[in-house]
C-alpha cells in the first residue's frame, strides 16, 4: 500500500505482485483522464499519500486519507494582470514578466510624473533653478514657477486738512488719502476713520500713528487707537506751546473686518486744531503675520 | 444747544475736567461721521438729564 517506503531489492530477488502493487503502482504519480475515471479505478486500493494526475484539468492531487486535495496551497498565485503603469507579459506563467511602464514617460533627470485624470499620468519636465513647484491658473495641474515674494502689507492714511477738535470731545480724525494702501484696508469715501481688515488678511498688525496738536499749553492731550470702538491704547501728554505732538503705536491681532480708529481728545477749555496733514500726522497699520 | 452745555446747565457744578477722556466721569465723543457729538460716558452720579441719551444716536 501507499507509504510503504522504499525496498532495495537485490540480484536474485523475486518480484512479487505484492510488491509491485505496492512499491510501484500505489507510490508513482497515476495519471487518469479525470476525477471519476479515479475514483473508478482505486475505490477498493485507496490509501493516503497516493498522488494522481488529472488531465482534465492538469491539477496533481493527493490523497490525505479522506479525499483529494490539490498539491498546491489555496490562494497561490495563479496570474499576474497589468495595471496603470504596469505591463506584464506571461502572466499567467511559468514565469510573469513585470514591467514599470510608467517609467517609460520619463525622459530626463528631474521629471515628475503626475495624474491628468483617473489611472492617468503625465510628465512635468524639471523647472529652472530657484523655481518652485504651484498649481497652474486654472487648478488643474502642477507647473513650476517663480517663488513669490514676500511682499509688503499695509496702509498709510493721510490728510489734505488739520481737523477741528472740540473742547473735551473724543473725535474720531478722519484721512481723505493714502501714501499707499496695498489691500484696500481703508477708504477715502466712507469711513474715513478706519482701517479695516480685509479678507484674507486676518493677523497681527503695528498700528501706528501722531499728530501735531495746537500751540497752547492747557489741559491734556490724548491720542488713542480704537479697535472695534473700543479703545486698546492711548497716549497722554501735557502740552507744551510749542506744537505738542501725541505718538502712538501698538501690535494688534486683527481678524477680518475688524477696524482700527485714531481717536484725539483735548480739555484745553476751547477748540483746537489737531494737525493731520502733510508730514504733520499719519496713520498706519503694517502687517506681521498670521 | 451743545451737549456740553446742556449737561452744565443742569449741573452747573461741573468743571472741564469732569470731560476729561480719562480722568472725567463724563465723556462726549463725535465719530466724525455727520451724526454728532454724543454721550459716550456717564459715571456721574446723577442723572443724564432729560432729553440727553447715553450712547450714540441712530442715523
Amino acid at each position: 500500500m501507499a507509504g510503504a517506503g522504499y525496498k532495495l531489492f537485490q540480484t536474485g530477488d523475486v518480484l512479487t505482485a505484492a510488491q509491485v502493487n505496492t512499491y510501484l503502482n500505489e507510490q508513482t504519480v497515476m495519471v487518469f483522464a479525470n476525477a471519476a475515471a479515479r475514483t473508478s479505478a482505486l475505490t477498493s486500493v485507496l490509501a493516503e499519500g497516493m498522488v494522481s494526475y488529472l488531465q482534465d484539468t492538469n491539477a496533481v492531487e493527493v490523497y490525505n486519507g479522506s479525499s483529494w486535495v490539490n498539491v498546491g496551497n489555496a490562494g497561490d498565485i495563479t496570474e499576474v494582470q497589468a495595471g496603470v503603469g504596469i505591463s506584464i507579459a506571461s502572466g499567467t506563467g511559468p514565469i510573469p514578466v513585470i514591467t514599470n511602464s510608467s517609467t517609460d514617460l520619463i525622459t530626463t533627470a528631474g521629471d515628475i510624473l503626475y495624474g491628468t485624470a483617473a489611472d492617468t499620468v503625465a510628465r512635468l519636465g524639471i523647472g529652472t533653478a530657484g523655481q518652485v513647484l504651484k498649481v497652474n491658473s486654472g487648478a488643474t495641474a502642477p507647473e513650476w514657477g517663480a517663488a513669490s515674494a514676500g511682499g509688503f502689507v499695509g496702509v498709510k492714511c493721510t490728510s489734505s486738512a488739520s481737523q477741528t477738535i472740540a473742547n473735551n470731545t473724543t473725535t474720531v480724525l478722519t484721512w481723505d488719502g493714502e501714501e499707499f494702501d496695498t489691500d484696500a484696508f481703508h477708504s477715502t469715501v466712507t469711513n474715513t476713520g478706519r482701517i479695516t481688515i480685509p479678507a484674507g488678511k486676518a493677523g497681527y498688525y503695528r498700528i501706528f500713528g501722531y499728530v501735531n496738536g495746537d500751540n497752547n499749553a492747557t489741559g491734556s492731550r490724548y491720542l488713542m487707537i480704537y479697535k472695534n470702538a473700543v479703545s486698546v491704547a492711548e497716549s497722554l501728554l501735557t502740552p507744551s506751546t510749542f506744537y505738542p505732538t501725541n505718538t502712538i503705536s501698538t501690535i494688534l491681532n486683527l481678524a477680518v473686518s475688524d477696524y482700527v480708529e485714531l481717536r484725539y481728545a483735548q480739555s484745553s477749555g476751547t477748540s483746537q486744531s489737531a494737525f493731520t496733514q502733510g508730514v504733520y500726522g499719519t496713520f498706519q497699520a503694517t502687517y506681521l503675520g498670521a | 444747544m451743545e451737549i456740553k452745555n446742556q449737561i452744565i446747565e443742569t449741573y452747573p457744578e461741573l468743571t472741564n475736567e469732569d470731560f476729561d477722556h480719562r480722568f472725567g466721569t463724563i465723556e462726549l465723543a463725535d465719530d466724525s461721521d455727520g451724526l454728532g457729538v454724543y454721550v459716550s460716558k456717564w459715571d456721574y452720579d446723577k442723572p443724564i438729564p432729560e432729553g440727553l441719551t447715553l450712547g450714540k444716536p441712530s442715523a
